[in-house]
């Protein structure tokens, strides 16, 4: 092997632990420096071939307005959120313009399924545990914004508590905390 | 005794096994250059030597690559369970500490030490564990279950070593995770609602695979990437020979009645990917022909070769392009074009004395007899009497086939047909010879 080669040898296993440590930094990143918000959730539960078991989770954000139901496939939506009473954060309004400064958002694409895909849309858990997030009444996600509007998830909270794996599946369910109302929203 | 030891051949496969490391001084004490050192190699392929020792050679490459690839499945499944017991940073050093440990190891046996094989595989398991990581990642931080990025992110850290590492199984890794890094991505660019996405999907992958198949022939033409070539053909053809036999289904055309299924500016964008592709083919096909213009049969070979792949590249873009039209048209008229690509394989693939060629294009055969017949018998007649008329069609068609191949091979072999192989691992078109270009 000439010595350019080696080089290059070393340089590519470093570029692959370059990319691990890029990829994980920008994430860390985003859980560290975001605004940390509490969104409502509905899950199903799949299994990833490579990943292991996880949760899809949909969100009542990711309902697009009337205004952009035609928009096409791809395209980037912001959503600009508002603390509610409680602890949970709501829409305040979808838009193709990024929002001022100042104002908690999160990106979006449109899917195929006439949605937005915030980048949330994945939580994984232990093998075997799917049914205890099956079985509960309220699932929501505490997850990070960066200013930029990119998510990352921090935590699935399951019937108001953090999952919690090692949960008995055949307990009685919970009773889920109450709602927080809902105010008035101002006209888009 | 002295005139085997200046026939470096006759050493077998302890030379072959020596030569590289010795190439490797030579050019790090600068008797030699990396092009010279590159012929050097190239001159004595693994294929040359005794049947024993090629098969001896397969045995290692084989137990090795098997043996890589289990662990690491094993360490990508242990991932997969959620390693839910240790915190995220460990982990992340965990996995970082493997791609070092696997790669480093891989280097000391592979180019200190000689052990090609093993040492080829501990990188290939070094690369399947660094795939591993960057889903682990994803994981650890919920990123999205299908997120293209990080089919992306594992081709790029691998695709170089493809180059650097010559070893095959290496080679045969970097091409499968571009298809795969192409295929992540394709619901980005179609409307999955729509069937017309399969159609879609199969006509980009008709096409990636003539493609690598071009980029593999024309490499074959210079001494230094011949050691690449053998497995983009390989990789290249049994991709685009898949996407064709898919396309012979009727069922796949079935959403043709659905109308449109790219939109705005993604169809725009699909095309030209589709045409640039297509049109890059065919100036590498057309170039490896003019490379053997000299060569009569090479270059009648070669130009019947682009001739084909440009009615390939041209249905590929029909069916890309044309929203509409009979299901069934569209199955006659593939059935057509996989029938004429086997021919021309089969055909190819005796007057080049390739025999991975004939055994693909045979196995080729094999799935698609089975697959017509189970289409076209299943509603006309009796289930017991389909199975049992299919397990007949098999073995006589096997009988045929095993007696055709041999006959063919036989052939083959005693013209000296050949495709060459790797240093680090051993050739899969087979055949007795080094490379045929390499001794012309």
């Amino acid at each position: 092997m000439s010595h350019a080669m080696k080089i290059a040898f070393w340089a590519t296993v470093a570029g692959q632990i370059i990319l691990l440590l890029a990829f994980i930094g920008v994430k860390e990143n985003t859980l560290r420096t975001g605004t940390s918000v509490l969104l409502q959730t509905v899950p199903v539960d799949p299994r990833s071939l490579l990943q292991g078991d996880y949760v899809t989770l949909d969100y009542e954000i990711a309902e697009l307005p009337q205004s952009l139901r035609e928009a096409p496939i791809g395209e980037t939506v912001y959503v600009s959120l508002r603390k509610t009473g409680g602890e949970l954060w709501v829409s305040q309004g979808h838009s193709i313009l990024r929002p001022e400064k100042g104002v908690v958002f999160i990106k979006g694409t449109v899917n195929d399924r006439g949605r937005l895909d915030l980048g949330l849309g994945t939580y994984f858990i232990p093998e075997g545990t799917g049914s205890i997030i099956e079985r509960a009444q309220d699932v929501k996600v505490r997850a990070s914004v960066n200013s930029s509007g990119s998510a990352v998830i921090q935590e699935l909270l399951v019937d108001g508590e953090p999952f919690d794996p090692n949960r008995p599946q055949d307990l009685p369910l919970k009773e889920p905390p109450p709602r927080p109302a809902e105010p008035a929203k101002p006209p888009e | 005794m002295a005139k085997e030891a200046n026939n470096p051949v006759s050493g077998g496969d302890d030379f072959l096994s020596r030569l590289p490391r010795e190439v490797s001084r030579w050019e790090n004490d600068g008797l030699i250059s990396a092009d010279q050192g590159q012929s050097i190699l190239g001159r004595y392929p693994q294929e040359s030597t005794a049947p024993g020792s090629r098969a001896q050679s397969r045995l290692i490459t084989g137990l090795s690559v098997i043996g890589a690839v289990l662990v690491g499945l094993g360490i990508i499944l242990f991932f997969a369970a959620n390693w839910d017991g240790m915190a995220r940073s460990a982990k992340m050093a965990i996995i970082i500490a493997a791609v070092l440990s696997g790669h480093g190891l891989g280097y000391y046996l592979r180019y200190h030490r000689g052990y090609l094989r093993v040492g080829s595989a501990m990188v290939l398991l070094a690369c399947l564990i660094y795939g591993a990581g960057v889903h682990l990642v994803g994981q650890a931080y919920n990123v999205e279950v299908n997120d293209p990025r990080l089919m992306l992110f594992w081709f790029l850290g691998v695709f170089p070593l493809v180059y650097i590492v010559r070893s095959q199984p290496i080679q045969f890794l970097g091409l499968a995770l571009f298809l795969a890094a192409v295929g992540f991505r394709m619901p980005d660019w179609v409307d999955e609602v729509s069937r017309g996405q399969a159609v879609l999907g199969l006509s980009l992958f008709l096409v990636l695979g003539l493609l690598i198949f071009a980029v593999g022939r024309i490499k074959e033409e210079f001494n230094l990437l011949r050691p690449y070539s053998e497995s983009f053909q390989l990789v290249g053809l049994i991709t685009a020979l898949a996407a064709v036999f898919v396309l012979t289904f009727k069922e796949v055309f079935d959403s043709f009645d659905d109308g449109l299924y790219i939109q705005g500016e993604t169809e725009l964008a699909f095309r030209a990917m589709i045409v640039s592709a297509g049109a890059l083919t065919v100036l590498l096909v057309l170039a490896a022909a003019w490379l053997q213009r000299r060569n009569g049969l090479e270059f009648a070979l070669n130009a019947t070769e682009g001739l084909a792949i440009g009615i390939l590249l041209a249905s590929a873009y029909v069916v890309a392009s044309v929203t509409s039209g009979g299901d069934v048209f569209y199955a006659v008229v593939f059935n057509v074009l996989l029938a004429l690509t086997l021919l021309g394989v089969l055909v190819s693939g005796y007057l080049r004395g390739r025999e991975a060629l004939v055994n693909i294009a045979l196995a080729f055969i094999g799935i698609d007899i089975v697959a017509r017949y189970f289409e076209y018998s299943w509603n006309l007649l009796d289930r017991s009497l389909i199975f049992v008329a299919a397990g007949v069609i098999l073995l006589l068609g096997g009988y045929l086939a095993e007696r055709g191949r041999q006959k063919m091979l036989e052939r083959i072999r005693a013209s000296g047909g050949s495709f060459g192989s790797d240093e680090g691992s051993v050739g899969f078109w087979g055949g007795p010879g080094g490379s045929s270009r390499g001794q012309r």
